[in-house]
């Protein structure tokens, strides 16, 4: 079981699972601090009502539900890769394995949070359970949801269970609590390396991920058929199941590019995550990027071909520069042109170029679900006739930009305290390299057993 | 030293005026005062009085509204309401009670809200003619519906250009038909539509009315006809479809066969894991 590579990347890693530095802690805090921010927000609301956000009888989704999709969608794509990934025995992708995992993970806790605050009366939630409407997009919405958090959830368990293993027997000589040490007995569910053990979790795993490739696809695309099935001009589209899951699996992987250029600066890794990494998901962030920008571009010339009244009103809104123009022109720059400049052209094509491109593609994406969610909410079929802008003209506030900044710092303490948990690479999935093969054009060293 | 004493005065006489000013001040009451006549002749009073402080209206609850009308001679007092939370109050007077009309069939009507605290005393008057609407609903040799109406003063005179609407009751509001201006011998025609959908009987309630008119005020004549189309609006049950209580059959049974494969394959892969904790040697 145990291999010298193994070995000694376990024993690079130990010491943040030991002790974390005094970065660690600052971070942490930090964004303890935002949360607590977040939490004050949430009472605010609470105790005031919707009032308090920029959300309005018109508009009566924004922030929130636009942070619900982006993060439902960053999640889907992790889960996606990473079943691709196991069940086609991609070995050069494994050490990344567990960062999409991680990600997929808590993208999925964190996201549906996001639509409970869109919710006014909370108490009504219960009603979804109690009388369903078997052919109501919300209600397969919620099956998809909840189905793939337990999968999730359950797969990315599995994958642990041979690294927790690991860390119940070295837990032994490190230096943690106690709670600690017998929690890693209890997770390692008996797992003790012998064959038998190994096939029967393998077996559990490719089901798993079997199962999770045909789930995060159809959730997504449900999701997108929550507002295709909208008659809503700008809503009304055929391809936005498809166009979901191509945004989903573009932003997932800008999110895995930056993920590991900060892991690898972190834990000082950099001979794991090399600079082929960032070649290879280079490569295919551009590849993306041009499919993103076959599907929106085919989206925007359809809808401006048609000349419905509320349609053309949209596109105007869209377009309009003292509107939403800014961020349509931002969104088409960073998620096509940064990515065909910065990695498409050999010059530019660096590391760093990489995840700078990544870090706009992320930001593009999430303009994007704004500009599909915000604008068609101002521009109904019906004349908004209260003559009060706030209802027709949604602006968020500081409720939610709060919630919003709590959402990211939940996301990245939980990041970190599961890193300090369980190994961020999957230590007993990654040997001694033995084969060397090609992606891109460029030579891997693949990490078999 | 007396400038001195002379600013000190002048500071102190400033703060006075100020001061004093701020506890007294009442605000300017606001009102609108109207008048309608119903179809069966009674007469409505509408008074609602308010304040307004930079943008925003403040209705006066609880405040005593005097209705007065005169003749001749004097005025006579018609009775006394209490405004409602929106600043509203309505006197209704019987078509029986008779009220005063000079030579020209000029009605006389006032009302006085004596203030409170913070408002000031308010009062306002107008005057309107009696106006009679008689409506007739016809439909001609080619099935085609008219509403016809003749206006008439108190005195029996012919009612010229005023404009008149012909509308029709629908579940919120009024559906207008048309308007039109009455003849020199006061009648108006508009023909009437014969595809509205009435109710189960295919009657509909069709509104004749003089609206906020500078001599007659608001006068409405309302007749129920049954010129609309009967609608069956009993609750049908509706088969397995969409919008129905029951999905499509073919629907439920692929979500159901989903949600049974990813599940059932969920087992499995707990199967295997638990077989994993069991075969530890």
């Amino acid at each position: 079981m145990e291999t010298k590579k193994s070995t000694d990347l376990f024993l690079r890693l130990r010491p943040h699972m030991e002790k974390p530095s005094k970065d660690w802690y600052v971070l942490f805090l930090t964004c303890a601090l935002l949360l607590s921010w977040g939490f004050y927000a949430f009472y605010r609301q609470f105790t005031d009502g919707h009032g308090i956000t920029g959300m309005r009888d018109n508009v009566v989704w924004g922030v929130y539900i636009v942070n619900f999709i982006y993060l439902l969608g960053l999640s889907y794509a992790g889960a996606l890769i990473s079943a691709i990934f196991h069940l086609a025995r991609i070995e050069w992708g494994k050490p990344f394995i567990r960062i999409l995992e991680l990600f997929s993970f808590i993208c999925l806790i964190i996201g549906p949070i996001y639509i409970l605050l869109c919710i006014g009366k909370l108490d009504r939630l219960l009603y979804l359970f109690m009388y369903p409407r078997l052919q109501s997009p919300i209600t397969w919405d919620i099956i998809a949801i909840m189905t793939d958090l337990v999968f999730c959830t359950v797969y990315l368990y599995m994958t642990f269970i041979k690294d927790i293993a690991k860390m119940s027997i070295a837990s032994e000589t490190m230096n943690m609590s106690n709670w600690r040490k017998k929690l890693y007995k209890i997770m390692a569910f008996g797992f003790t390396g012998t064959k038998q053990q190994i096939s029967y979790l393998d077996k559990a795993m490719d089901i798993m991920a079997s199962i999770i490739i045909p789930t995060v696809i159809v959730a997504y695309s449900l999701l997108a058929w929550l507002f295709g099935m909208n008659l809503r001009p700008g809503w009304n589209s055929t391809i936005f199941a498809p166009y979901f899951v191509l945004t989903a699996a573009f932003s997932g992987v800008a999110l895995l590019i930056i993920l590991l250029w900060i892991s690898r600066n972190l834990f000082k890794i950099k001979d794991i995550f090399t600079d082929k990494y960032f070649y290879i998901l280079g490569y295919g962030l551009l590849l993306l990027s041009f499919i993103f920008g076959y599907f929106t571009f085919s989206e925007y010339i359809t809808t401006w071909y048609n000349t419905q009244h509320a349609t053309s009103t949209l596109l105007d809104k869209v377009q309009d520069f003292d509107q939403y123009g800014y961020m349509y022109l931002a969104t088409w720059i960073f998620a096509t042109a940064l990515p065909i400049i910065f990695i498409g052209f050999p010059w530019f094509r660096k590391p760093k170029t990489i995840v700078f491109t990544a870090v706009f593609v992320l930001l593009a994406l999430y303009m994007n679900r704004y500009l599909i969610m915000v604008p068609v909410l101002e521009t109904p079929y019906l004349t908004i006739v209260n003559p009060d802008p706030a209802y027709y003209n949604y602006i968020p506030t500081w409720v939610e930009y709060a919630l919003s900044a709590a959402g990211i710092a939940a996301a990245v303490m939980l990041f970190m305290l599961l890193t300090k948990f369980v190994p961020i690479l999957p230590l007993e999935e990654m040997k001694e390299g033995k084969r060397k093969i090609k992606i891109f054009g460029i030579t891997l060293e693949t990490h078999e057993k | 030293m007396i400038r001195k004493i002379q600013i000190l005065v002048g500071l102190l006489l400033f703060t006075l005026i100020i001061g004093s000013s701020d506890v007294t001040a009442q605000i300017r009451t606001r009102s609108d005062f109207s008048y309608t006549k119903l179809t069966d002749g009674t007469k409505v009073l509408k008074v609602k009085v308010f304040t307004k402080q930079g943008p925003v209206f403040n209705y006066i609850n609880n405040g005593n509204i005097q209705f007065l009308t005169s003749n001749d001679t004097a005025e006579i007092d018609l009775g006394t309401l209490q405004t409602d939370e929106d600043g509203k109050v309505a006197l209704y007077i019987d078509k029986g009670y008779v009220i005063p009309m000079d030579e020209t069939g000029n009605m006389h009507f006032m009302f006085r809200y004596d203030g409170n605290d913070s408002c000031q005393e308010t009062d306002d008057e107008l005057d309107v003619l009696d106006l009679n609407i008689n409506y007739e609903l016809v439909m001609d040799e080619d099935s085609l519906y008219f509403v016809n109406a003749a206006l008439t003063d108190a005195l029996g005179n012919p009612v010229i250009d005023e404009e008149v609407f012909i509308r029709v009751k629908r579940l919120y509001s009024y559906l207008p038909i048309e308007s039109t201006i009455s003849d020199e011998e006061g009648n108006v025609s508009v023909q009437f539509p014969s595809d509205l959908p009435g109710d189960s009987l295919g009657n509909l309630q069709i509104s004749v009315i003089v609206k906020e008119s500078g001599q007659y005020g608001t006068v409405e004549a309302i007749v129920i006809s049954d010129w609309g189309i009967p609608v069956d609006y009993s609750e049908h049950e509706v088969g397995r479809a969409l919008w129905a209580k029951a999905g499509p059959l073919w629907m439920l049974i692929a979500i159901y066969i989903v949600i049974f494969g990813a599940w059932s394959q969920f087992c499995v892969a707990l199967y295997f894991l638990f077989k994993m904790r069991n075969a530890k040697s």
